[in-house]
């Protein structure tokens, strides 16, 4: 196994949003690490958190969010607290788009919809580096047609609008990847794609990062997704890491009893596909004042009354690298 | 009609027109259903699958006319009897509509915020005069309990459910007036998928419990095979392939059967993305490529592909394909499934 260097580590992160309605704890004690050239997939439903935990890192929440916690970036040998920083200051400016971009499952809240998909290109080059204008454009169609964009010459001068869905995925992943960035946060970048074209974005997104030598943190919903993409896999619920372990352990031995539901709830294609499906009972909670207990204590099968519902489960170590929160490991 | 068929849907079209300038002349038609022929016997799932853009939710709101075709024929058996459901009038529609329902995509956009549970899945049968007062009431328990919602929310307003629930809860109102033809448009896709099992679920137990049938409109492969004895593939408003549900995956036959089997992303981190990655997009139903609308994305693509639209044929006992090479080609379906794991 190759040796494994750290681009991100987060450590304990609580991102809150108080409502009226009472403490959205969104993202409560979450700790990763995302290593060198390798792939965390973030897989979880609705409200799990795992969307709020890429906005942390980057320090794109909303203004009354309240964050504690620490997300050490590696740079050059230099270690920097992400969430130390202004949120809005020359330093974290800097660092977003030059060491760590993010695409998003909709490229058209990306891209603005006014200039060219070159000139925006463009400017995100320019704003990091001092090149002539021909420079930035010559790079621009350079980094179109690294995509894999067809006639990048002249598409790089067409809007937002002119371009399909997987044609504007591929533009906006061109332009999170300017400044060859260490590490690239993809939010579901393939969701609102055809499933032929997903497949294409997939093959792409691989390609790039053994060409280009970076990190991804690949969040989605679909577990099929992240069987593809993920070398290490983080399932996330209620706010919390539930599991974390290699692609293989969560899928071939998951330990949670939520990662273990949700592989037997999701229909497979196969022979003997129409077997009926073990459905999770009860609904997707939201975090709003979720008590000190196990996320998944009102939907597990095999709960455990006075154990469960007594406090957070720790996280613990079962292999190596194979974490797992469930009190049935303690 | 064949009398073991519920649903038959012969040479169905809808065209759009494009228009321009200030005279709204008419340039040109958008294809979104282009001659489709297919039928669902009674009490099974047809499935229909295809990329955005195919034309799946335009056929399904055609078969309930919730728009009208251009062209062609749907005929329901109704009570024994067949039914020309696209040559009613708006009065005999009104009365055939309980017959045939739909459910919808988006439980966030389907149900109307200011009415309660109550309303909303009493409406069909006060509309149909057929309940009312406290009858109205009973059989609305009754259908809220049968989806497997608690009877003690009748009095509240969508907002204070989940996406599941809601789902649930548009499955109520189409099942209120004893439909025999529900059209499931993506009822699943919006939904979480620990909650999409449960729907899934629900639908079959449903479809046991009252006989219906259900054209099952959906982009995902793997729902369409799990809850589907028959699928129909459909590309740019033509079915390109349909066939019982086991023998489209393990032995398709139209190659973009085949690139969208392999695109599905396996649950399975030793199956890696299969090597036919489809080049290119889907084109527009309002300028579709020459003969076989699939020839420039096809590898398996000859020069009669660019020339001849293929028809609809039959090349196996109920396996209908629309390729020329479909005799020739040996194509790659699903792989087997594992055996159970262990955990």
């Amino acid at each position: 196994m190759e040796k494994q260097e750290p681009v991100l580590e987060i450590r304990d992160l609580h991102t809150f949003f108080p409502l009226e309605e009472g403490m959205l704890k969104a993202v409560n004690g979450v700790s990763l690490t995302i290593h060198k050239n390798r792939t965390l997939g973030v897989v979880g439903e609705s409200g799990c958190g795992k969307s709020v935990t890429a906005q942390s890192i980057l320090r794109i929440v909303p203004d009354f969010a309240q964050m504690t916690g620490e997300i050490l970036l590696h740079k050059n040998g230099e270690v920097i607290d992400l969430a130390a920083l202004a949120p809005s200051g020359r330093e974290i400016r800097d660092i977003r788009g030059r060491d760590v971009s993010m695409i998003f499952q909709e490229p058209m809240t990306a891209f603005s919809p006014v200039h060219s998909v070159g000139e925006q290109i463009m400017e995100a080059i320019l704003v990091h580096d001092d090149v002539p204008k021909a420079e930035a454009r010559a790079h621009a169609i350079e980094l179109l047609k690294l995509v894999g964009i067809p006639i990048p010459e002249e598409r790089v001068d067409a809007y937002p609008h002119q371009l399909s869905g997987g044609m504007r995925q591929r533009a906006m992943i061109a332009m999170a990847l300017v400044l060859t960035p260490m590490l690239l946060i993809a939010d579901e970048p393939t969701t609102a794609l055809d499933v032929t074209i997903q497949a294409q974005i997939l093959r792409l997104m691989k390609t790039l990062q053994a060409e280009m030598g970076m990190s991804i943190m690949f969040i989605t919903h679909d577990l099929g997704v992240i069987a593809n993409m993920a070398d290490d896999v983080a399932v996330m619920y209620l706010g919390r890491v539930v599991e974390y372990g290699s692609v293989r352990q969560i899928f071939r031995t998951p330990k949670h009893p939520y990662t273990q539901a949700l592989l037997r709830s999701i229909p497979r294609t196969g022979r003997r596909a129409r077997v009926r499906l073990e459905a999770i009972e009860g609904i997707v909670p939201v975090p709003l004042d979720p008590p000190d207990i196990c996320p998944f204590a009102d939907r597990c099968t095999q709960f455990i009354p006075g154990r469960c519902d007594e406090k957070v489960p720790d996280f613990l170590d079962i292999a190596s690298g194979h974490s797992v929160r469930c009190i049935l490991y303690e | 009609m064949e009398t073991s068929n519920l649903l038959e849907v012969h040479n169905l079209k809808k065209y759009f027109p494009i228009e321009k300038g200030l005279l709204r002349r008419v340039i040109g038609q958008v294809r979104a259903v282009d001659d489709v022929s297919l039928s669902i016997p009674a009490g099974k799932t047809l499935g229909l699958v295809g990329e955005s853009g195919c034309g799946k939710t335009t056929l399904g709101r055609c078969v309930v006319r919730a728009i009208e075709p251009t062209e062609g024929q749907v005929l329901l058996r109704i009570d024994g009897r067949e039914a020309d459901i696209t040559g009613l009038d708006a009065k005999e529609l009104r009365a055939t509509r309980r017959h045939m329902q739909m459910v919808f995509q988006d439980p966030y956009a389907s149900l109307d915020p200011r009415k309660t549970i109550l309303d909303i899945v009493g409406e069909p049968l006060r509309v149909n005069k057929l309940a009312r007062g406290e009858d109205l009431e009973q059989r609305v328990r009754q259908l809220v309990d049968l989806v497997g919602l608690d009877v003690k929310y009748l009095k509240r307003y969508p907002h204070a459910f989940s996406g599941g629930q809601r789902q649930r809860i548009g499955i109520a109102r189409a099942l209120s007036l004893n439909p025999s033809l529900v059209v499931c448009d993506e009822p699943v896709s919006a939904l979480d998928v620990s909650v999409q099992a449960q729907i899934l679920n629900l639908l079959q137990d449903l479809q046991a419990e009252f006989s219906l049938t259900y054209l099952f409109i959906a982009h995902d492969l793997s729902v369409i095979q799990y809850i589907s004895d028959q699928v129909a593939v459909m590309y740019v408003g033509k079915i390109v392939e349909q066939a019982e549900t086991e023998e489209l995956f393990l032995n398709p036959k139209h190659p973009y059967t085949e690139a969208l089997i392999s695109a599905i992303p396996s649950p399975d981190p030793d199956s890696l993305l299969d090597e036919i990655t489809l080049e290119g997009e889907v084109p527009s139903p309002a300028n579709p490529p020459s003969g076989c609308y699939f020839h420039p994305r096809c590898k398996y693509a000859q020069q009669i592909c660019q020339e001849e639209i293929p028809p609809l044929l039959e090349s196996g006992p109920g396996h209908h394909v629309a390729c020329h090479f479909a005799e020739e080609l040996t194509l790659q379906g699903v792989e087997d499934l594992e055996e159970e794991s262990q955990w």
